[in-house]
């Protein structure tokens, strides 16, 4: 399954809740939890990072991975969190507003 | 804009971590690789494969670092960077063409530099007072004589009546002169600054060492107060910061040190040694006192007072004083004397100040021109790369993409140019500063400062736009699309374009003539300067001044005078000596003086005259070589003290006042009771002989003082000059000559300083420098102009001929021979040539008006001046034509008609 335009961000934040991770980390947890269903364009993760860090709501830094490597890693930043939230909530209300449309059309 | 200079700004700023951000990024995506190949190999895929796989998953790893730097809002810069790549490659590869053009655009660059930086040094720079712009010269002038003298003058009384207006914040007096100092065993001759104790506050300058003036240290008989410059700080006094409170000798008086001023301090470039209370006395301060305007004042407005403000308070002032002092009145109704102030810094360097405007202008005509040129040039290439950029555009380039590597292109000229121009203007200010310091007075802080880098990088970069947009122009024109059908030639577009460069090759003669006219009337007017006779023998004379201390006694100055001669004539390259106050081209020291000749009757209509006088010792006029006309020259008689008083006067004098009578004999005084008759115990000197009239300070002096030579026995004078004539020839050395002469001076006596030894020839020769240096000037820059027309008028005729190759041709099929051929060819650059021409011969004659006051006997419209440049720029035209001619009028008209 393709990913939806503009959910990337939205699922990379999500993730970010649960603690620090680095862009592979990131993908991983995203097929884990869907399943292996979503398929994540990795090329894509990256500049998606990027642009997130650059709106203030992630922040990186360089550190060392369990098997001693060195690699960027993401932490979401308190505006990163409301901004979650925000977009939760703004999915929802899409996914439902879809969603009355189907059934009732 | 704004948004766009934010836009640059921020990507300059993420520049700057640019490096460590691509580092990381390649770290990043190289891990994700190598994590999902090691998770790939542990599900038993061997290394080749696993690595492939996790590339593939992965996706264009380009487009990701692409799409990154997109995030990151650098993507600008990385365009910018390409486009001055692609710049680059463009300038290298044609790399003639860029040479040409660089060299042109740097070379005007350069000129305009190093003019704008003797402009600016000289004219336009602040001084660095605080607040000088608050600063006024404040004094009065002469309202009624027309003789363009508007000095500003201050009596001490007038002084003391400013000091009550509330207008002014701080009033300085200030006048220069000169002092024999002692110290220990150390005497120097240096200059000094006599001030009210007030001067350095209007200035808000404070002493680094000590204190300044305080007020009252300016009156009679209080104990002498000075303070150093930094300079004679240093080398009199080795810099000891203990010198405050010890005692100098100062012509014959003691003065406390209580000050040092600042190593930076400068007071109008006059190289001042120490600074002392001008002091007043009671009698100066005076109502009769009022016209005795000796000195000058430098005042600080008050914080909001505007100039108008301060010169109705000045009105008022006079006025007031008119009103109430009667002794004033015939001397205001005569000569019109009325207070007045200027700028203070536009009052001080109005010296030379419409030649430096005027050069100014020249150079900027220069860089037109060259502009031009460098136009013509561009056309000419855009045209051939015309194809190239139809390609890029058929190709998907946009439009505004390709403006902008375009103007990058241009700009990257234009910086070239710039930093090539710095270095060539930094070059030509050495040349300046060998011929040129004449043309105005702060030599020594000639320097290319802030705002001449900045004019230096706006012509660059406006010379680069240039190049840049006319590229565009030509684009604009054009049917792009059409043009890569078209063979890229011969399209109507094309003709206009000739017409356009025809206005600008018509511009570039204008300008030219311009700037050759300036050039010739300069040459003419220096000619005409140089046709005057000096009335003397120039060759062999040298001359240096002397001053005895103020408290020496006649007698003294007297003897010392004649044991000095003695001493001096026995040097072997001695053949003549004398002494006078007067030598010509070195000037008087102020004496002129009312006279009044005897038998005569003077009133308020028929005024006595002012003569200028010379007190001479020794055989001046042998010395000299002005040629006695009528009766004796002075003898040893007269030079005994106490002899009586004899006057040698000149020819000018002799004829304005003893038109038809024999002057010798007549007796005259200076000795005045009132306005209208002598004292009744006057001195009578009687005039024993008549002498040619010489040059007093320039060879094109005019309506100067008649002048009369006094004796020194009758009057003997504290300063002087010596004037010697030397054997001169090939082993004289002025220098060598001027040790001996110093050793003899010592042996005489080892207290009286000198001067620096000078030859006339030099000295005539030192009048003439700031005109020399201006017609040099002026003449470099007519010269490289006509160079920039001769080639501008070369390239559009030859590229009309490119373009006009196939009516070439058909017409010689037809049967026109190489004559006609040549002479339309040649018609059309003359065309050019005349109408620049004439708007040019027309502009000159406005344009020149501004060095009117510097032309010598030639009118601005001098008709010679005129004709001779008309005619040098038709040959030069002439001969610019001729090349492109011959080769239209050899058109091959088979191969012509073939073409394209």
């Amino acid at each position: 399954m393709e990913l939806k335009q503009g959910t990337l961000d939205l699922l990379i934040l999500r993730i970010l809740l649960s603690g620090k991770r680095h862009g592979y980390g990131i993908v991983k947890r995203i097929q884990f939890l869907s399943n292996e269903m979503l398929n994540v364009g990795q090329g894509s993760m990256y500049p998606a990072l990027h642009r997130l860090e650059r709106k203030g709501w992630v922040k990186s830094s360089r550190e060392e991975t369990e098997k001693g490597k060195v690699t960027k890693f993401y932490r979401l930043t308190a505006r990163g969190r409301k901004q979650v939230e925000k977009e939760k909530q703004a999915w929802h209300d899409f996914i439902s507003v879809i969603n009355r449309v189907l059934e009732e059309g | 804009m704004g948004l766009w200079f934010v836009k640059f700004w921020n990507a300059l700023l993420a520049l700057f971590g640019l490096r460590r951000k691509q580092s990381e990024l390649n770290e990043e995506v190289d891990f994700h690789i190598e994590e999902r190949a090691s998770e790939l190999l542990e599900q038993g895929y061997d290394i080749k494969t696993a690595r492939d796989m996790a590339l593939r998953e992965f996706g264009g790893i380009e487009t990701c670092k692409e799409d990154c730097r997109d995030a990151w809002g650098t993507r600008f810069i990385h365009e910018i960077w390409s486009d001055l790549r692609q710049a680059w490659r463009q300038i290298n590869k044609h790399l003639g063409y860029s040479i040409i053009v660089v060299s042109i655009l740097s070379l005007c660059i350069a000129a305009n530099t190093s003019i704008f930086s003797m402009l600016y040094n000289a004219v336009l720079k602040p001084y660095p007072y605080p607040e000088e712009e608050r600063l006024v010269e404040l004094g009065e002038v002469r309202l009624k004589t027309d003789s363009g003298d508007d000095i500003l003058r201050i009596s001490i009384r007038k002084y003391l009546d400013y000091k009550e207006l509330d207008v002014f914040e701080n009033i300085g007096l200030y006048r220069f002169g000169g002092d024999n100092l002692h110290f220990g065993d150390q005497a120097f001759r240096v200059t000094t600054g006599r001030v009210s104790p007030s001067f350095l506050e209007t200035l808000q300058v404070r002493p680094i060492l000590g204190r300044n003036f305080i007020e009252g240290e300016d009156e009679e008989g209080r104990p002498g107060v000075v303070i150093l410059s930094y300079d004679l700080w240093q080398t009199a006094f080795d810099s000891d910061r203990g010198v405050l409170g010890k005692r100098v000798d100062i012509e014959g008086m003691t003065f406390e040190i209580i000050g040092v001023m600042p190593a930076s301090f400068r007071f109008l470039d006059v190289d001042v040694s120490l600074w002392r209370p001008h002091i007043v006395s009671p009698n100066s301060k005076t109502r009769r006192a009022w016209n005795a305007n000796r000195l000058t004042a430098i005042a600080r407005l008050k914080e909001g007072v505007s100039m108008e403000q301060a010169q109705t308070a000045l009105k008022v002032s006079d006025r007031h004083t008119y009103e109430t002092y009667a002794g004033r009145r015939d001397f205001i109704d005569r000569v019109g004397w009325g207070s007045a102030l200027a700028n203070f810094r536009s009052y001080n360097t109005q010296d030379g100040r419409d030649v430096l405007f005027f050069l100014q202008a020249s150079v900027i005509g220069v860089f037109l021109i060259g502009c031009a040129n460098i136009a013509n040039m561009v056309f000419s290439k855009t045209t051939v790369r015309m194809q190239e950029i139809s390609m890029r555009i058929s190709l998907g380039a946009q439009l505004s993409r390709l403006a902008r590597m375009l103007l990058v292109e241009g700009v990257m000229y234009g910086v070239i140019a710039g930093l090539i121009g710095l270095v060539l203007g930094l070059l030509g200010l050495e040349i300046i500063k060998e011929y040129g310091l004449y043309l105005f007075s702060r030599p020594e802080s000639l320097s290319v400062d802030g705002v001449s880098l900045v004019y230096n990088f706006s012509l660059a970069i406006a010379g680069g736009l240039a190049i840049g947009l006319a590229p565009l122009l030509l684009m604009r024109q054009r049917d792009l699309a059409g043009s890569l059908r078209e063979s890229g030639r011969s399209s109507t577009a094309s003709r206009s374009l000739v017409r356009l460069r025809q206005v600008m090759a018509m511009g570039q003669v204008a300008l030219t003539c311009i700037l050759l006219i300036a050039t010739g009337l300069m040459l003419s007017s220096l000619k005409k300067i140089l046709d005057n006779e000096t009335g003397f023998e120039t060759e062999n004379l040298v001359s240096a001044m002397l001053e005895l201390p103020n408290a020496s006694e006649p007698h003294e100055q007297l003897d010392y005078g004649e044991r000095l001669i003695q001493r001096l004539s026995e040097l072997s390259e001695v053949r003549s000596v004398a002494l006078n106050s007067f030598v010509p081209f070195f000037g008087f020291f102020g004496l002129s003086s009312e006279f009044f000749i005897e038998g005569r009757r003077y009133s308020p209509q028929n005024r006595r005259p002012r003569f200028s006088f010379g007190i001479a010792h020794g055989p001046i006029f042998e010395t000299v070589g002005i040629p006695l006309i009528r009766g004796r020259t002075f003898t040893e008689g007269d030079m005994m003290f106490d002899a009586p008083p004899v006057v040698i006067i000149d020819k000018r004098l002799a004829d304005l006042y003893f038109p038809n009578e024999d002057p010798i004999g007549k007796r005259l005084t200076g000795d005045l009771a009132g306005d209208f008759a002598a004292s009744e115990d006057a001195t009578w000197a009687t005039i024993v002989g008549v002498v040619g009239n010489v040059k007093t300070l320039e060879l094109n002096e005019e309506g100067v003082n008649p002048m009369l030579y006094m004796n020194a026995g009758a009057r003997p004078i504290q300063a002087q000059r010596i004037v010697m004539r030397v054997s001169g020839g090939e082993r004289f050395n002025l220098e060598a000559f001027e040790g001996k002469v110093r050793a003899a001076m010592s042996e005489v006596d080892a207290t009286v300083p000198s001067t620096e030894f000078i030859s006339m020839e030099e000295r005539i020769d030192g009048t003439l420098l700031g005109r020399r240096a201006t017609l040099r000037f002026l003449a470099g820059f007519g010269g490289l102009a006509l160079l920039l027309s001769a080639i501008g008028i070369y390239g559009i005729l030859s590229y009309s001929v490119t373009l006009r190759r196939k009516e070439f041709g058909v017409r010689t099929a037809l049967g026109a021979s190489r004559h006609e051929i040549l002479r339309t060819v040649l018609f059309q650059g003359l065309r050019v040539t005349g109408i620049g021409l004439a708007v040019g011969l027309v502009l000159a004659g406005v344009v020149t008006q501004l060095i009117q006051e510097r032309l010598y006997r030639t009118g601005s419209f001098d008709f010679g001046v005129y004709s001779g440049v008309a005619l040098v720029l038709v040959v030069v035209a002439f001969f610019a034509s001729f090349i492109p001619a011959l080769r239209a009028a050899n058109t091959n008209a088979a191969s012509a008609l073939h073409s394209d």
